[in-house]
């Protein structure tokens, strides 16, 4: 006997119950897909790498709040409380104290206080820094880099695309874990990474 | 009829549009200038570009030979009695002849930060915060003891009879006798003899011996050199801040120094990296390099001499001994 070996035509309902079907399945997969994936991947922000930093200063002016997210950060484990701070005075200082005329930052965002002869203590004022990283140069340049630049969560808005990092010259701007947000120095480094 | 109405239509509004072309490329350029102008100033920029060119007019040498290193990291030199010069970097040492070949290369437990050779020819290497002995690079003669965890070695100098080791760490010089015992340490904070102690910023600390035996040491912190008696009290100091040649420059400095056979000191410095001759009285008299020979960011230049009174400056960042020779026509060289 011979089996009948057309095809049933399908008609306009089973056509759109079918297509339904198949749209609800793609959807329902989709969806499950992409709350597994936001599940297992962690929030990922912005941060600047001290170590690739070149100080261009452009963290000062490229950020898209009026006063930047990035901000002077110190290393109190690494500063050497130095009388002669190259990341407070200005490179040709006549007198090394307070005086305005002397200071390196333009927004006199850092603190000088007595320690014991011949040391020093350097403060940032986060509310008064710009992230211009002119002391971190200074810092760098002739001392042992104790201040460096970050940028800072309480500020940043972490947009997609970071207006800093897409004109940062030595790509000194990454993505990392929204746990571990900063890229600290020295011993406060070791501290973080120990949590 | 008037026909004079048109022409003057026209004429008021050819001007008009002349004005308007004119004050277009006016505004317009100036807008353009003013807007490059302000993309090329910098108000934050750190500028010590003037205290680069002071002393230029002071150049007493000359470089006359580069020998080039095969080395990742390049840490430390020094020269030995026979002229020979060693290089630690990575981790291993190498001694190199005259041209640059190599002579000899022993590996080591870590990286070397700095060398010296005695007059056997005997290589002491400061690794973190011990010091190893070879045999002239081919065995190893012994390990020293550590005097703590908080050890940074950065220099050692070799006297007939001692060595004496500085810790950036601990602050202080350790003097060994030739077997490693530990016998002094040096320059302790005593308020009671007024030594006020060395403050060491960053991890540069270097000592040497002058040709009379006493034992120098750079205090980075007070830009000074001080020279100590053999049982380790301060007889004398020189040095000064100043961005200018004539001192030096930068929280701490200088980072390196050697004292040549008549007792003149030539000295390296960071930040302006440079390197200068002062004579025994600690005066300036020259300057052996500029900040122009060397690359931005060039940090630790060690510095070594041979008995022809050559001075050798390691330059880290190009990865390159390199030489220089007195001009024959300095001013200054009688």
């Amino acid at each position: 006997m011979k089996k009948d070996r057309r095809v049933k035509p399908v008609n306009r309902r089973d056509f759109i119950r079918r297509g339904l079907h198949i749209f609800s399945g793609i959807t329902i997969g989709g969806l499950t897909g992409l709350l597994f994936s936001k599940s297992s991947s962690e929030e990922m922000v912005w941060q600047l790498d001290p170590n690739i930093c070149v100080q261009c200063e452009k963290c000062a002016v490229n950020c898209v709040l009026p006063h930047s997210s990035v901000k002077c950060v110190h290393s109190y484990s690494m500063c050497g409380y130095c009388d002669l701070c190259s990341g407070y005075l200005q490179p040709g200082a006549k007198s090394r104290d307070t005086g305005a005329e002397h200071q390196l930052c333009p927004s006199g965002a850092i603190t000088r206080t007595f320690v014991e002869e011949p040391y020093f203590q350097y403060t940032i004022d986060e509310e008064l820094c710009i992230g211009c990283g002119k002391c971190v140069k200074g810092c760098i340049s002739f001392g042992n880099g104790s201040l460096y630049l970050q940028n800072r969560h309480d500020r940043c808005l972490n947009c997609n695309q970071c207006s800093i990092a897409r004109l940062c010259p030595s790509q000194a701007w990454k993505r990392v874990p929204a746990s571990r947000p900063y890229i600290l120095r020295g011993d406060e480094s070791q501290r973080y990474q120990k949590g | 009829m008037d026909t004079k109405k048109p022409k003057t239509d026209r004429l008021i509004t050819g001007l008009i549009i002349f004005l308007s072309v004119v004050g277009i490329l006016y505004f317009g350029g100036r807008a353009i200038y003013e807007n490059t102008r302000r993309n090329q100033e910098n108000p934050f920029e750190y500028d010590v570009e003037g205290f680069k060119r002071s002393g230029a007019d002071r150049v007493s040498h000359h470089e006359v030979r580069r020998i080039q290193l095969d080395l990742e990291h390049v840490l430390a030199i020094a020269i030995g009695p026979n002229d020979e010069l060693y290089v630690s970097g990575d981790s291993f040492i190498c001694a190199l002849d005259k041209e640059g070949r190599v002579l000899n290369r022993i590996e080591t437990v870590g990286p070397v930060h700095c060398l010296a050779v005695d007059e056997n020819g005997d290589v002491y290497a400061g690794l973190n915060d011990h010091v190893e002995v070879f045999d002239n690079l081919r065995i190893k003669k012994s390990s020293w003891n550590s005097p703590g965890k908080e050890a940074i070695f950065t220099s050692i100098a070799v006297s007939p009879t001692a060595i004496f080791v500085a810790d950036a760490g601990n602050l202080v010089i350790w003097k060994f006798d030739k077997a490693g015992d530990l016998l002094q340490r040096i320059g302790d904070k005593d308020e009671a003899k007024d030594v006020h102690g060395f403050i060491i910023p960053s991890p540069y600390f270097d000592v040497a011996i002058d040709p009379d035996g006493f034992l120098w040491a750079a205090n980075t912190g007070r830009h000074t050199l001080e020279n100590f008696t053999p049982d380790g009290d301060l007889r004398t100091a020189w040095g000064e801040f100043s961005m200018e040649i004539e001192g030096f420059c930068g929280c701490c400095n200088p980072t390196h120094f050697i004292i040549l056979e008549d007792g003149t000191f030539v000295t390296s410095e960071k930040g302006l990296p440079r390197v200068k001759i002062y004579n025994r009285l600690g005066e300036f008299v020259s300057v052996v390099a500029g900040p122009d020979l060397f690359r931005e960011g060039t940090v630790g230049l060690d510095l070594a001499r041979d008995s022809t009174q050559r001075i050798y400056v390691m330059d880290p960042v190009q990865k390159a001994v390199r030489i220089f020779e007195a001009k024959p026509d300095w001013e200054g060289s009688e």
